[in-house]
This record gives structure tokens, sequence and C-alpha cells, in this order.
């Protein structure tokens, strides 16, 4: 027996770039994307946007985090309000949301990703 | 004096299109009051800070002024009715920066967010046009207008006001030039 459909909370899903020099591990920058949203929200507000890094990759910097269509601004806002990772200056820059993984990989993450490419060939 | 460019990194792919700062042809300067004069006859925006804004009597100082940044801040704010009725009287507008939000933690920051929504609240009901820049000294306080957006809804303002923060209101200051 699932979940029924009408209980289930409509997912979102926040396309993100992490803007730094310094490199650092995936499960680090879990870590520290975790606690802001927690120190933010608070444990109820946490509970209720069901706050999940979906994946993350170091190399290209990019990753997913999913959360609810209700507390989707309060986290973008969140996350926004990340000043610094482990004390090294840091930034993430929230590339978009959408309803789908699928739908958000292909729209904001692929395009970024061929763009680097670019960067690269370029120079 | 300190200059920088007041930036919401703009890609067409955002979904707010609009131009915001990230199209700005001009510095936006912050100054203290000695020198705005000679700034604004250079034709630049020229904005103080809060506490620069208020003479020994804490009055609006009478000077060519486009804005006020962060006059929530410092803690004691004298920013009430009387004195937005004044900035609105000399078209000023107010600017709420990301990167006041980004320098403070806990209890600090959350203490802002209250006087920033109280800020919104009045300003909302006086008219005093505002604006939401990242006031970036770092490339990596730099946000998209998307989340620079969110921050103004967090802060109070209904989704429209929040855009027109980031794109009408700058334009408008702009051609007010």
């Amino acid at each position: 027996m699932g979940f029924p459909p009408v209980l289930r909370e409509r997912r979102r899903y926040i396309a993100f770039e992490l803007m730094s020099k310094a490199r650092f591990t995936g499960n680090q920058i879990v870590q520290s994307i975790k606690q802001e949203v927690l120190e933010f929200l608070g444990e109820v507000g946490y509970a209720d946007a069901d706050f999940e890094i979906v994946f993350y990759d170091p190399d290209s910097k990019l990753g997913i985090a999913r959360t609810t269509d209700k507390m989707e601004g309060r986290v973008v806002t969140a996350i926004t309000l990340l000043p610094a990772i482990l004390g090294k200056k840091a930034g993430i820059k929230v590339l978009g949301v959408s309803g789908t993984i699928n739908k958000a990989k292909t729209k904001f993450l692929s395009k970024n990703l061929l763009n680097r490419e670019k960067q690269i060939i370029e120079r | 004096m300190k200059y920088y460019d007041i930036l919401a990194v703009g890609e067409a792919r955002q979904t707010v299109k609009e131009f915001g700062f990230s199209k700005f042809d001009k510095d936006v300067v912050v100054l203290s009051p000695e020198e705005t004069d000679s700034a604004y006859r250079r034709d630049e925006l020229v904005f103080v800070t809060a506490s620069n804004s208020l003479d020994k009597n804490k009055k609006i100082v009478r000077l060519p002024i486009d804005g006020i940044v962060d006059p929530f801040f410092p803690r004691a704010s004298p920013f009430d009715k009387a004195m937005l009725t004044v900035a609105r009287d000399n078209d000023l507008v107010i600017v709420i920066t990301l990167s006041k939000f980004l320098s403070t933690r806990g209890i600090d920051r959350a203490r802002l967010i209250v006087k920033a929504r109280r800020l919104i609240a009045l300003a909302h009901k006086e008219r005093v046009p505002i604006v939401i820049s990242s006031k970036a000294e770092h490339p990596f306080e730099l946000r998209t207008p998307f989340q620079l957006v969110n921050l103004g809804i967090e802060l109070g303002m209904t989704a429209e006001k929040a855009r027109w923060a980031i794109s009408k209101v700058p334009e408008a200051l702009r051609r007010k030039k």
C-alpha cells in the first residue's frame, strides 16, 4: 500500500551551482548546505521543507536539492544566505527550480555543463 | 571612497528576465556626505549609508542623494514614519542589501529580518520605493535575480514588488539622471 496521491506533497527540484575557489568534498558541501537550511528554517521548518540534496557533483560544482512546493521560496532564501563553507568564502547560485528532476537536469544543468565545456575549449 | 557595481547577475534563461542592475551603465557609488555633491554633479547615482544620511539632530541630510542604504542598520535605527515621508518627498529610494544578511548569523540575522520587514511594511505604506541589491564586494557574494526576488518575498514584499525592486525601480532611477 503506497501513500495516497492526494496526501503526497508536490516536490520542487532546485538546481544550483557552487561558487568557490576552494575545493570541497561532496559530503562537506551537502552538510554545510543542510546546516544552513536548518539554521534558517528551524527544525519544524526543515521538516516542512522535507529538504534533501539529491545529488552534487564536486567536479562541475553543480547539484540538485529537493524540497516541497510550499517551502520552495524559503529554501531558496536559505541557500542564498550561505556566506561560507568551512570558513572559506563561497556562495550558491540558484540556476532554477523545476517540478521534476529530469527537467531540472536538462533545463538547468546540461546547459551549464555545455557552457563550461565551451569555456574550457576556448581557453 | 568605495566603488562597486551593484549587480544582480542577469542571464537570459532566468525566470526574471528583467534588466535589473545587470545592465547598468554607471557605477553605483556609496559615499560619505562630503563627497556626494561632486559625485552628483558627475551624473552618478549617489547612495549614502544610513548613518551618513542623518545629521547631528537626526534629520536627513540636505544633500543631493538618490537613496539610502540599509536604514535599519545599525541597531538603533531612527528611521520612522516621518523620516520615510521626508524620503518620499525628496524622491529617495531605500536600498536593502543582501550583503548585510550574509555578514550576520543566528539571532543577529533574525533581528535584521524583523527590522527589514518592519521597514518594508512602513515603506509600502508611505509609498517609498525599495531596491534590493547584492552590494557585493566579492564575486561570491553575487546572487541571481531569482534569489534576490525570493529574499524580497521573504522580507514581506509581494512577488510583483520584489520583481520591481530589482528591475523597474532601479531603471526609473537611471532614467531620472
